[in-house]
């Protein structure tokens, strides 16, 4: 059996809504060499999931998401809000 | 050693206010046609020479205290373009009179660099989190030069325009890859970009077989960022008008309001109002906001 490695996606998305637009994304993936280029800043211009929706639809994994952002005009703005955490696990050769 | 600026441009001469809330929206402004075609050329001859088989040559490595100001020494040519009329304009604008450049550095990036920088802020970023005394719209500036052809495949630094509205530590931001809106500074031989200090950039992959320069020089101010540019219509209708038609932009998951609001309360305080806040006290009136 092939040994099997974790694929991370992490999507922020307009709003709270897992079927909003995909605002962000990176993705890092455990399958790849130590030698090989993982996705860099500015690599791509188009959203590899129109959603977070989307994405599990083509098989990833919903495993975290962050809390429901404090915010106030008081309080500014600070990270992108509406992140979630997705892997996937891919099987690489042995 | 830092190296202070001590004269004092015309009014006339500085940013309007149309620039300056492009500024205030973008976070940066940039201008294809301050630098002559001559000068780009003779910097761009003095950045090829600074590097070597191993890279940069040790006179232009910068260092914060042994070598601030290394190509800026060297290149008589980078020195006369940030001592144009019209540069020293833009600082001034942005800056007041009297600013102090901390130190600069000259960025070189090989042929087929397959990897890019993180994103990041430089030197601690968005004021809230900054030092206490440090008054809550004072603002550095971050200049980035490009001295010869910079298309989009040579990878110029990469910007988030409205992201310097954003309060963040410089190197928390590295987690992100990809972001809607995400600019680079692609442009023609001259470029220049005045850049706000809590902006997030990064340095960009370098696909083709050149050296990519890029000139940077921080800047400092020693006055109030208020009254310092050219604010004639500052309150009229068309300006109003304009932040309001902006008052989405670079919007990204869902802080546009927030920003907003303090947007007008940092227009009011650049253009020397009287009363800084929104005199509603919501910014949602019509009022920039």
């Amino acid at each position: 059996m092939s040994p099997v490695r974790q694929q991370i996606l992490i999507l922020h998305l307009q709003s709270g809504d897992l079927g909003s637009p995909t605002v962000a994304w990176a993705l890092y993936d455990g399958a790849l060499p130590a030698d090989a280029v993982q996705m860099q800043t500015g690599s791509e211009y188009e959203v590899p999931y129109e959603s977070v929706l989307a994405a599990m639809r083509d098989g990833w994994r919903v495993f975290q998401a962050s809390p429901q952002p404090e915010r106030s005009a008081a309080t500014g703005t600070g990270q992108l809000a509406n992140e979630f955490w997705l892997e996937r696990n891919v099987e690489v050769e042995g | 050693m830092a190296i202070a600026e001590t004269e004092v441009v015309p009014q006339t001469e500085l940013l309007d206010v149309e620039q300056m809330a492009r500024f205030v929206i973008d976070g940066f402004i940039e201008f294809d046609d301050l630098v002559p075609d001559e000068l780009s050329e003779a910097v761009h001859a003095d950045e090829l020479a600074s590097v070597g088989e191993d890279g940069p040559i040790p006179e232009v490595r910068w260092h914060i205290t042994d070598n601030p100001h290394g190509f800026y020494e060297r290149s008589a040519a980078v020195r006369a373009v940030h001592n144009l009329p019209r540069v020293k304009a833009v600082l001034q604008s942005l800056l007041g009179p009297g600013h102090v450049a901390s130190h600069s550095a000259l960025h070189c990036t090989g042929p087929r660099q397959e990897t890019a920088q993180q994103w990041h802020v430089d030197a601690g970023g968005r004021r809230q989190v900054r030092l206490p005394g440090v008054h809550p719209w004072s603002f550095d500036i971050l200049t980035a030069y490009f001295a010869h052809d910079t298309p989009h495949e040579m990878g110029p630094t990469l910007v988030l325009p409205g992201s310097h509205m954003r309060s963040v530590l410089g190197p928390d931001v590295a987690r992100y890859k990809n972001i809607a809106g995400q600019k680079r500074l692609s442009g023609k031989a001259g470029r220049i970009v005045f850049m706000h200090e809590a902006l997030w950039h990064c340095a960009q992959t370098n696909e083709i077989d050149q050296w990519r320069f890029m000139f940077k020089i921080r800047y400092n101010p020693r006055v109030p960022q208020r009254g310092i540019f050219n604010a004639d219509g500052w309150d009229s209708e068309e300006i109003r008008r304009f932040f309001r038609m902006n008052k989405g932009a670079h919007n990204l998951t869902g802080e546009a309001s927030a920003v907003a609001q303090e947007r007008a309360d940092w227009w009011r305080y650049l253009c020397g109002a009287d009363e800084l806040a929104d005199p509603s006290g919501t910014g949602a009136h019509g009022d920039y906001a």
